[in-house]
This record gives structure tokens, sequence and C-alpha cells, in this order.
């Protein structure tokens, strides 16, 4: 801003002093013609003429000088009411943009506002659901693992774990071949059994044979008393008649040692039959068993194998759940800067509405009448 | 039992009017089966092992002690042409009292003794004057077997005979 009275102050002190260098220099040269022309007056009379002539230039100048300042000060004036319209015209101009740009900033912020808080709220259940889900998918792990494990019993307690299931398959397998072992053992010892009863009917048929020779004899001896009864006439009838017993009984003898060598026969057969058929089943029975038992325990192996790579797995998936689970809810955690961000966009609409209060004011300013008369000097009629 | 206490008296009675029963032992040899007069035979011994003589003719198997005595054995198969010879628990060695030497034939077995009259003793068919039917007697019927009835002079005769051509033929 223009100082104006303060220049009007310096301009009258510079003419005072411009006076007073006239004077100084107008007595500086009389007294400078005094002592180069001492008695003359001549010079002196001279002197003051010059000094007073100098003294009317001065005054001239400083009255142009004067006139200068006056226009000057116009221009200056009018320059400044110029600068006072635009300026006014401008705050007018940007009082309403300002407004403008501060409705459409106060729309965008609410809509921000909404936008965020509508995004939030799906955010938010969806992360529920993820967090459910997650919950769900380790329960299931967890049921799943506890139900394999050896350990059911604190959980599904009637349920048979998948270990026990393998362990009471083994043992029950290993069981039945132990019990064909066994039999396939008793097959052997009913073969040994078989021949001795072989050896027996051998030697009952040895024993049979001797009874049929005794009966033989004795068939022979009761001819022989025949013929001797017969040799005795009649005296010898009764004991002809004794003789014909003792040789029926020899030839009963005989046909009981007949029919008693016929059934031998057929059980010897028989035992032969059971003998091979025992022997089949002991040696085949065996090596059956024996190679079952070692493929069983191969399958039980691997399938325990696969189980327990299964609740490895199992395990892992409800680390990983609860993992998902942690993380979801510190995504929920997070997802409460909602307030903070309402907060600050409401602080945001506050400073709005007070840089709006500022611009109101400017443009309080742009239409506030303004003084109609140009600023004067000191001392300056108007 | 007492039925067959009674069959011999039963057998001797009826037949008692047309002749005299006599009792005859039988025997088998091969198929057939013979019969001969009980009153030539000594006794029936089991087969057993014979002490062969050098230089028998094939029929004679060879001699057996007997209480004392040394007993001829002789093999009438062979003679009767009746096939292979076999010896079993059943092969029995008959000795005969043929006028008053011992003699002993093989048969296959002995099988009963029973009572023929001479009626019931049929001739045997005049075939031919084959040894084979030199010594027979006859045939007799008895139920539904056929008995060879061995003649015992001619027997005794066909044995001297032979034993003494045995004899001979050596000197």
């Amino acid at each position: 801003m223009i100082t104006i009275k303060g220049e009007i102050v310096n301009i009258s002190a510079a003419s005072g002093w411009a006076i007073l260098g006239g004077c100084v220099a107008t007595a500086g040269v009389v007294a400078a013609q005094s002592l180069l022309f001492p008695t003359d007056l001549t010079p002196s009379a001279v002197a003051l003429a010059v000094a007073i002539g100098w003294a009317g230039v001065t005054v001239s100048m400083f009255r142009k000088r004067e006139l200068d300042e006056t226009t000057k000060w116009q221009a200056l004036n009018a320059e400044t009411d110029d600068l006072i319209a635009q300026t006014r015209a401008l705050l007018a101009a940007e009082a309403s943009e300002f407004k403008a740009q501060f409705d459409a900033a106060r729309v965008e912020l609410s809509r921000v506002q909404s936008l965020l808080s509508e995004a939030i709220e799906k955010l938010l259940a969806s992360f529920r659901n993820m967090e459910q889900a997650s919950r769900r998918q380790q329960e299931l792990a967890l049921s799943v693992v506890h139900a394999s494990a050896d350990d059911s019993g604190h959980r599904g307690g009637d349920r048979v774990s998948f270990e026990q299931f393998i362990d009471s398959t083994t043992e029950t397998f290993g069981e039945l071949v132990d019990k064909t072992i066994a039999n396939s053992k008793s097959g052997m010892e009913l073969v040994e059994r078989m021949d001795e009863i072989s050896g027996e009917v051998k030697s009952v048929q040895l024993i049979l044979e001797e009874i049929e020779g005794i009966a033989n004899q004795t068939n022979l001896l009761a001819l022989n008393a025949a013929i001797e009864a017969a040799r005795a006439g009649e005296v010898g009838r009764g004991f002809a008649v004794v003789a014909d017993e003792v040789r029926n009984l020899s030839v009963r003898t005989s046909q009981f040692s007949q029919e008693i060598r016929q059934r031998i026969a057929k059980v010897r057969t028989s035992v032969a039959a059971a003998e091979t058929a025992s022997h089949g089943m002991a040696s085949e029975d065996m090596t059956t068993a024996l190679r079952a038992k070692v493929e069983v325990a191969d399958a039980m192996r691997s399938v325990q194998r696969l189980n327990r790579a299964m609740s490895d797995a199992l395990g892992e998936l409800s680390k990983i759940a609860a993992q998902v689970e942690r993380d979801v809810n510190a995504a929920v955690t997070s997802l409460q800067f909602r307030d903070m961000a309402s907060q600050l966009v409401s602080h945001v609409t506050n400073r709005l509405a007070a840089m709006e209060g500022f611009a109101d004011k400017a443009a309080e300013i742009a239409v506030r009448p303004l003084r109609t008369q140009p600023i004067k000097r000191k001392g300056e009629r108007s | 039992m007492n039925q067959g206490l009674q069959a011999p008296a039963v057998v001797a009675h009826p037949m008692a009017p047309a002749g005299e029963a006599r009792e005859f032992l039988t025997f088998t040899v091969g198929q057939e089966e013979y019969a001969i007069d009980i009153l030539a035979v000594r006794e029936i011994r089991g087969y057993e092992r014979v002490t062969s003589i050098a230089h028998a003719p094939a029929f004679i198997k060879g001699v057996i002690a007997l209480r004392g005595a040394s007993v001829p054995i002789v093999e009438l198969r062979p003679k009767f042409e009746l096939g292979a010879v076999r010896y079993d628990a059943f092969t029995v060695v008959i000795i005969l009292n043929l006028t008053g030497r011992s003699v002993g034939i093989v048969a296959d077995a002995v099988s009963d003794v029973v009572a023929l009259t001479k009626a019931e003793i049929q001739p045997a068919p005049a075939l031919s004057n084959a040894v084979s039917t030199r010594c027979i007697a006859g045939l007799a019927a008895t139920g539904d077997r056929m008995l060879i009835v061995m003649d015992i002079e001619k027997l005794t005769a066909s044995v001297e005979m032979a034993l003494t051509d045995e004899r001979a033929v050596p000197a």
C-alpha cells in the first residue's frame, strides 16, 4: 500500500532542504566574492543577483516538481481504482467458484463416505462368511483327524478309528493264518496217525491170516477125526458127528475171517483216501496261508501309510484353516478404520465449511460499497 | 447143528436097502471135486515141505517123514493134466493106505465127508481109455454138485505101477 502522507512530508522536507541549500549556496557565493573581490562592490551585487537568480530557479524547480507529483497522484489513484475493481471482480468470481467447488466437494465427500461404509459393510459380511466357512472347515478337518487318530475316545467315542480297524483286521487275519497253520500241522499229525492206522490194519490182516490158518488146521483136524470115526465104524458114529460140528465151526471161523478181511480192506481204502486228502490239505493250506499272510501284511502297511498321510494332510488343513480364521479376524479388525475415515471425512467437511466462510467473507468484500473520492495529498484541495 | 448131526444118518438110512452106504472123503483138484473111500484114507495133512528125491519123475514130489516111516508124495495134478499147480494154505496131502503101504497125494483142498451108496454112483461114460478115466469108478451127484468117485484099486495099481516103474527105470 502507498503511504501517501509520508510522501507528502518527504516532498515538503525536500523543498525546505532545497531552499536552505539555495541560501547556503548564495551565502557561499557572496562570501567567496567578497574574498575575491574585497574592494569591488560590483562583484557582490553580481553575486547577490546570481544568488537571487539561483533561488528563483530553485523555487521554479520546486514548483514544477509539485505539479508533477499531483499528476502522478492522480494516475496512481486511477490505477488503484482500477486495481480495486479488478480485485473485486476477481473476488466475486472466486467466491462463486469456491462455493461451487465446496458444494461439489461436500457431495463427493458424502458419496465417498457412503461408498466406504457400503463397501466396508459388504467386506465385513463376506469376511464373516469367510470366517464361518473357515471355522466349519477346521471343525471338519479336526473331526476327521480325530476320527482317524488313535485317541478317538474324546471325540466320536462310538466310531471305530481307521487305525483300530487296520489293527484289528491285521490281528484277525494273523489269527486266521495262525489257525490255518495250526490246522495244517494238525493235518500233518492226521497223516501220521493215518500211517499208524494203516500199519495197525496191516497187522490186523496178518492176524487174520493167522486165524484163517488156525481155522484151516482145525478143519483138517476135524476131517481126520471124521476119518478116524469112519474107520471105527458104528462105534465112531457119535464121534463123527462131533468131528462134523468142529469142522462147521472151523468153516464159520473162516467165513468170519473172510468177512473181517473184506471190511478191513474197505477200512484200508478209506484210510488211504483220508491220508491223501489230509496230506494235500496240510501242504496246500500251509503255503497259501503263508503267502496270504505276507500279502495282507503288505497291504495293511500301505493302507496305514495312506492313512497317516491323510491324517497329516488333515492336520495341516486344520492349521491352515485356523490361520485363515485369524487372518480374517485381523481383516475385520482392520475394517474398523471406517469410523476413523468417517471422522476424518467429517473433519474435512468442517474444514470445507470454514473455508466456505472465508470465501463468503471474500464475497462480502467484493460487494461492499467503495469510497467515491480518490486519495488526496495532505493539504491538497479537493 | 442138529441137522448136520442127523445128516449122515439121513443120507445113509434110505440107501440101506439098495446097498450099504459108505463114506467118502471129497477133495478138489482144479475145478473138479473128487471122492475117495474114506477107509482108504489114513489121514489128511497140510502141505509141507517135502524132501526131494534125486532122479524122481515129475509127479513124485518127494518123501515126508510120517511117524517114523517115509511116505512118498505123488502129485496127481500134472497127471490129471489140469493146468498150473499152486501151493497155498488150502493145499493138503491125503495119506492113503494102499494095500499095506502109505502114499500121499496132493490135492488143492479137502471139502467134506459124504455118505454114498453103490446105487448113487453112476458108472463113468466110456469115453476112451485115456489116462484120466483109468482110475475113475463112477460119478455121484449129490445136491447140485458132481463128484468123481475114484477107483482105489485102479488108483493103487496106477500108483504102484508108477512107483515100481520109476523105481525100475533107474535100476
